[in-house]
């Protein structure tokens, strides 16, 4: 096989996607838990729809981001244990590439299809079509943001003795503008305003995390290779 | 100046005559600054005697975040000329701000609940403040999470960059978004709008404030110092 940059690029795709397969017990706990937060919050919250249809849409929100947060600082852990990562970094492609790639491919095989369960979840929770849409697209384009989040939380914390108490802390804050703009986009389709302002504000943060994130993310893997 | 100074043992040196003064004026600003603020200064036309929380709340709040925001120069310092020094002044400035944002938001919901009728808002000036607590306690969590404490670093010093762009966030939060906190009174383009009679207490308790945490950062950059001269000890008896 000759070795160029479309090669090497099928090869870490092909290598990523197995991988995920092979570990698609985290991808099922994941939906197991979404499941149990969406059962759980009309039974604590109360069954009465007025209730419900004022939260149901953070319920869905929730159950998503709760249950992506366990697996986002997962993304290079094992690569680090095998040993997978130092071939990335002396490999002639550039690591921060490899890292893009790499988010990329989470974002694409773990992330994206659990948007399938987001219009079934809201008609569970009777929210209206229009949402359903606008959520979909919102996940869509967040989730890609909130994985480059991981990367640089999951990058700093390589080689922690418990990384799990620290990521949180590590991912919530940096998340905090797509919440908010991925509020108000919702908020605007509510309360019949036009929606793109605070969708452009998401699609930029999100951009500009595609820029910073892999830069970091490469700078904070070096430091933990050369430990 | 700073290269002088970048030497440890120097530096020990050269804060050791001066160190002790610095704790009896942060003692005096202190002292004077209470006795000022509780006793010798006006009631506020709306708020009446709650306004006395005023002279420890923002002192507590302008520390946390330049204490914040020294934890990054010391961090893109460390980052890109590697002097040990400059993490070890990250390092001890850290749990100073954690404590003082704490209290900064401690003191605001005392001050909030009869103001404004409850503890807590979460508007822009309030979740930003608590998104800064936050960065104190992912900067100190990270930089204890290794095996080798100099491990976390590194890690802890990009993070410390990171997290900067919070400090605009907070200082600007109460000009870009309508929020129940007030807007800012004292540093503004035309001059400080609060009265001459309540800045007179707040500056002098900023003062004492400034030389306290300057004091406290100084006993932990020694207490550190000494740690790891303990710890190179260890190493070299194996």
């Amino acid at each position: 096989m000759k070795i160029n940059f479309k090669n090497i690029l099928i090869a870490l795709i092909e290598k990523e996607f197995k991988s995920y397969l092979r570990s698609i017990n985290n991808f099922m706990n994941m939906i197991v838990f979404m499941i149990a937060i969406i059962i759980l919050f009309p039974l604590t919250v109360g069954p009465s729809e007025e209730k419900l249809t004022l939260v149901s849409n953070a319920i869905v929100w929730i159950a998503l981001i709760v249950s992506i947060i366990p697996t986002l600082d997962k993304i290079y852990i094992s690569d680090f244990k095998n040993g997978w990562l130092e071939q990335y970094y002396y490999s002639p492609l550039l690591l921060e590439i490899i890292i893009l790639i790499k988010c990329f491919v989470f974002w694409f095989f773990l992330i994206i299809p659990l948007t399938i369960f987001i219009p079934i979840f809201s008609i569970l929770l009777n929210i209206p079509f229009l949402i359903i849409f606008w959520n979909i697209i919102i996940f869509a384009i967040g989730s890609l943001g909130f994985c480059l989040i991981g990367s640089i939380c999951s990058s700093l914390t390589l080689g922690t003795k418990s990384n799990n108490l620290i990521s949180p802390l590590l991912i919530l804050p940096l998340a905090i503008p797509i919440f908010i703009f991925g509020n108000g986009v919702v908020e605007a389709v509510k309360s019949n305003y036009d929606p793109l302002p605070n969708l452009y504000l998401l699609i930029t943060v999100c951009l500009i995390l595609l820029i910073i994130s892999p830069l970091i993310s490469a700078y904070s893997i070096k430091i933990a290779l050369t430990k | 100046m700073i290269n002088y100074l970048a030497n440890p043992n120097r530096f020990l040196n050269f804060i050791k005559p001066i160190e002790f003064s610095i704790g009896v004026f942060s003692f005096l600003f202190i002292f004077i600054g209470l006795y000022l603020s509780l006793f010798n200064s006006p009631e506020d036309y709306q708020q009446g005697d709650t306004v006395r929380i005023m002279y420890i709340h923002v002192p507590f709040a302008w520390f946390a975040s330049f204490l914040y925001l020294s934890i990054s120069i010391a961090s893109i310092f460390f980052l890109i000329w590697r002097h040990p020094f400059a993490d070890i002044i990250a390092r001890s400035v850290a749990p100073l701000g954690l404590i003082f944002s704490i209290l900064t938001i401690l003191t605001g919901s005392l001050w909030g609940k009869p103001m404004w009728g409850t503890w807590w808002v979460w508007d822009a000036r309030l979740t930003s403040m608590l998104i800064l607590c936050i960065f104190y306690f992912a900067y100190i969590g990270i930089s204890n999470a290794f095996p080798r404490k100099i491990d976390g670093s590194k890690p802890a010093a990009i993070l410390a960059i990171v997290g900067m762009v919070n400090l605009p966030i907070i200082k600007f939060s109460v000009d870009w978004w309508n929020t129940l906190h007030q807007p800012a009174s004292i540093i503004r383009f035309d001059g400080p709008s609060i009265n001459q009679e309540m800045l007179l207490p707040l500056v002098i308790m900023l003062l004492g404030f400034l030389f306290m945490s300057i004091f406290i950062i100084l006993i932990n950059i020694k207490t550190n110092l000494i740690y790891k001269k303990y710890q190179s000890e260890i190493l070299k008896l194996g």
